[in-house]
């Protein structure tokens, strides 16, 4: 998982942001999805 | 970890919700702690904070139903003491040297409060001011065309990134300020 802190993150990111291209929101979905794989294992 | 700060809801006297474009974006399960002003006035508006993240703080306004809320609260978040209150106590209100004294009372690295409406975020005396303004732009006495904002705070180890919401005509507006811990 890419840590939106670890990488320089552009000024038009944001944690909230539900844009494709948003490094927090990828982050969040691969939490989830994570979430979900850990269920299931 | 992230932490939400809003406040001054006026929920369901001066508005009815939340503006809907601010509801889009506050997903539940990304927030850590959520630290609301006061005002927020109704149980159904605590239960929706409630509903965002798991860990509410709230102290009380001058329009709050439930008596209970404490008037202050210190809330420690990594390493910052974070204070809060509503801001009514203030005379004159949102006055930064009023609310330094609040902060010197308090102990804290960051002083939230509220009450006037209007967003603001400052360093004074090396300490950091926040106030979210009104996350549903309720009309205060003073001022019609208040300007819908939350804040949402980034906090890591010694520094806190503050990204601040606010709803433009119809556009939400994003903002980045840091604040560094000496």
């Amino acid at each position: 998982v890419r840590n939106p802190h670890q990488l320089a993150v552009d000024c038009n990111d944001d944690p909230l942001s539900q844009s494709t291209q948003s490094v927090w929101n990828q982050y969040f979905s691969d939490q989830d999805l994570f979430a979900v794989i850990r269920q299931d294992v | 970890m992230l932490v939400l700060v809003l406040g001054d809801l006026h929920i369901p006297h001066r508005c009815s919700s939340l503006p809907a474009k601010f509801k889009k974006l506050l997903v539940p399960g990304r927030i850590h702690h959520i630290l609301a002003t006061g005002n927020i006035c109704t149980k159904e508006s605590y239960d929706y904070l409630k509903s965002l993240a798991n860990d509410v703080h709230i102290v009380r306004g001058d329009f709050d139903e439930n008596l209970t809320y404490p008037e202050q609260k210190v809330v420690t978040v990594g390493q910052f003491r974070i204070g809060l209150c509503h801001g009514h106590q203030v005379v004159p209100r949102g006055d930064p040297e009023a609310l330094a004294l609040i902060q010197r009372q308090l102990d804290v690295d960051i002083l939230i409060t509220g009450h006037t409406y209007k967003f603001e975020a400052y360093e004074h005396g090396n300490k950091f001011y926040i106030n979210p303004g009104s996350a549903t732009g309720a009309f205060n006495p003073l001022d019609t065309n208040v300007v819908p904002s939350f804040v949402l705070m980034d906090i890591q180890s010694t520094t806190v990134v503050t990204y601040v919401y606010q709803l433009i005509g119809d556009e939400v507006k994003v903002e980045r300020i840091e604040y560094k811990k000496i």
